[in-house]
């Protein structure tokens, strides 16, 4: 008896509680990497049987687990990114032994679990080198999908780690002194680990920023790390 | 579970034989490197060229030798050069072609080119004269030869890196071998065809090189004028050599347009010339080359420009027995001399030659 009155009084303390209250907000605010559903918009006043906190490890984008099963488009978010991706090579290297491409890459990220998201991407990058009026560009297109769980969520921000793979065809073209180009491509795999930071910058879109490390097996088996920041845009 | 096991292995296989059918064979294969379209003037082609004494292409070596690099100053270096030790192979890309592997970066594609233009010089000096046919008359050639890429040297100590420029350079161990390296130096200021990508130049440069290993007496200069004078006759053949195997007698301007290296252009050995090569003055052993090369052009059109060449190979391989440049046991090399001993190579042809020769070298009293 004395245990439930315990309870009650400790229970009905922390509702009036102005910390808890903000708490509870942000659970639903915390980070908003997606437009939050109108209800959100307009916060409630707070109601101890209605605030159920969200575990932030559980959610999307801050968005509470009710309210993700409310509206399952609110899993999923389209972006677009632009970075550098760098090719191990011993002598010729534009920065710590990595030729360095440019380019960028479309991707959604999709919710499948509590805490793991599936991100397939489409990509193109290039490089281009050249000496008095003859050069050499490569062009690589990839094709990829990245598997993520959810290991930190802050207020605003998540990160997330995980694993990418993908394929991409690599384009090598030469040009010279009046010289018609001349290209010849080749298909390689590459995977490796990846981690994804998220930072909410309005209730639709996060500032992404992606880092991974893959091996690429080609002809020979060169690292190859990437780099890329970019905007997500999350679906109402 | 055991389905997905299966198509798991399925998918690593799959990945690995992608993985693996790209690797790069060994011996011999096509690369596509830039080639100039014979009797055009800097006009080029990107295509596959066979390299038939190439024996890996990941590390542009074969039997010709090997295409290398250095980490810093060569010069600072000493060593380096008087032993061959402390070089190390490009980290090549290559992808498969239609006709040939291609390079993917520029490295590569400056090494390749580097070893193509060795062989083009290789097999054009030994279809001219079995003298210079290295391979089969040396089998060490491939171990005291280097093609090195992006060199950085010095001219002198303080100096800034060459750049802009390719080079023979020759080291003479005491034993009397000679280490070969054909030295392609870092492109800075040009905005035309790149030395290393330019056929006729790198075949110029191995021109060099054979020359220096058919006449092993090449040290044995008897005063400073014919030193002068050897260097002179040395670059002419070579830019004679370079047109022979690019077709193209205005090679050097596909990177130098501003320079007076056109071989059609003819010209004649001015007394300033002469004297510079008499006193070391103002001496520029190209100048007095292009005379020769513009010389030999116009001997090319009379005679043939192969005969031409074979004519002059067997010259540089049989100078050691012409009594017009030896005296005693050193030499006295003057341009007369050498049209002497190229008239005696040419045989039948002798009287022709001199005829040509004598139209430009009088003018300035080099006869």
């Amino acid at each position: 008896m004395t245990f439930r009155y315990a309870v009650a009084v400790l229970t009905l303390t922390l509702a009036v509680s102005p910390s808890f209250a903000r708490q509870a907000r942000y659970a639903r605010q915390a980070v908003p990497l997606m437009p939050l559903p109108a209800v959100a918009a307009r916060p409630e006043p707070v109601r101890v049987a209605a605030v159920k906190p969200a575990r932030t490890g559980s959610s999307l984008n801050g968005a509470s687990s009710t309210e993700r099963k409310s509206n399952k488009l609110s899993a999923l978010g389209i972006g677009f990114e632009i970075g550098t991706m760098g090719r191990a090579n011993k002598t010729q290297s534009d920065l710590a032994g990595l030729q360095l491409f440019w380019g960028g890459r479309f991707f959604t990220r999709m919710a499948v679990m509590e805490d793991i998201f599936v991100v397939p991407s489409l990509g193109y990058f290039q490089k281009r080198e050249s000496q008095g009026s003859a050069g050499v560009t490569q062009h690589i297109l990839e094709a990829g999908v990245g598997g993520y769980y959810g290991v930190w969520t802050g207020r605003k921000a998540r990160l997330l780690v995980g694993a990418v793979a993908r394929g991409e065809y690599g384009i090598a073209q030469i040009s010279a002194l009046n010289s018609d180009s001349s290209s010849a491509g080749e298909f390689r795999f590459r995977a490796g680990p990846a981690m994804s930071l998220a930072v909410g910058i309005s209730p639709e879109f996060s500032f992404v920023l992606d880092a991974e490390a893959g091996i690429a097996l080609g002809n020979t088996t060169r690292v190859q790390p990437g780099l890329a920041a970019g905007l997500i845009y999350y679906l109402p | 579970m055991v389905s997905g096991y299966k198509y798991g292995t399925y998918l690593l296989a799959g990945l690995a034989l992608a993985g693996c059918s790209n690797a790069i064979p060994s011996g011999p294969v096509a690369v596509r490197v830039v080639q100039p379209i014979t009797g055009q003037r800097c006009l080029n082609r990107i295509a596959g060229a066979q390299l038939e004494t190439l024996q890996d292409l990941s590390s542009l070596s074969g039997r010709l030798g090997k295409v290398v690099m250095f980490n810093g100053d060569i010069d600072a270096n000493p060593q380096t050069l008087e032993t061959g030790a402390g070089f190390f192979s490009i980290d090549t890309q290559f992808v498969k072609g239609s006709d040939g592997y291609v390079a993917s970066d520029f490295r590569s594609l400056l090494g390749a080119s580097l070893y193509y233009a060795t062989e083009v010089g290789y097999k054009l000096h030994a279809r001219l004269n079995p003298a210079a046919d290295f391979l089969n008359n040396d089998p060490t050639f491939a171990a005291r030869s280097f093609i090195i890429a992006d060199a950085h040297r010095t001219d002198a100590p303080g100096e800034p890196h060459v750049t802009d420029n390719a080079e023979y350079y020759p080291s003479r161990k005491a034993d009397g071998t000679i280490l070969n390296y054909l030295i392609s130096y870092p492109n800075d200021e040009i905005s035309e065809m790149p030395l290393g990508l330019n056929l006729g130049i790198m075949v110029h440069e191995y021109s060099h090189l054979v020359f220096q290993n058919v006449f092993p007496d090449y040290d044995k200069v008897a005063d400073g004028a014919s030193e002068l004078a050897l260097a002179a006759i040395d670059e002419g053949l070579a830019d004679y050599f370079g047109y022979l195997a690019t077709g193209d007698p205005t090679f050097f301007l596909c990177t130098f347009p501003g320079e007076d290296r056109d071989l059609t252009r003819p010209k004649y050995l001015t007394s300033a010339i002469y004297q510079s090569m008499q006193t070391g003055q103002n001496y520029d052993s190209h100048e007095g080359g292009a005379v020769l090369a513009a010389i030999n052009y116009e001997i090319g059109q009379a005679i043939g420009p192969e005969e031409n060449g074979k004519a002059l190979s067997l010259m540089m391989s049989t100078l050691s027995s012409c009594s017009h440049v030896k005296s005693g046991s050193l030499y006295s090399f003057s341009f007369e001399g050498i049209m002497r001993c190229h008239a005696q190579a040419a045989g039948s042809r002798a009287a022709q030659i001199q005829q040509i020769y004598t139209k430009y070298l009088q003018a300035g009293g080099g006869l």
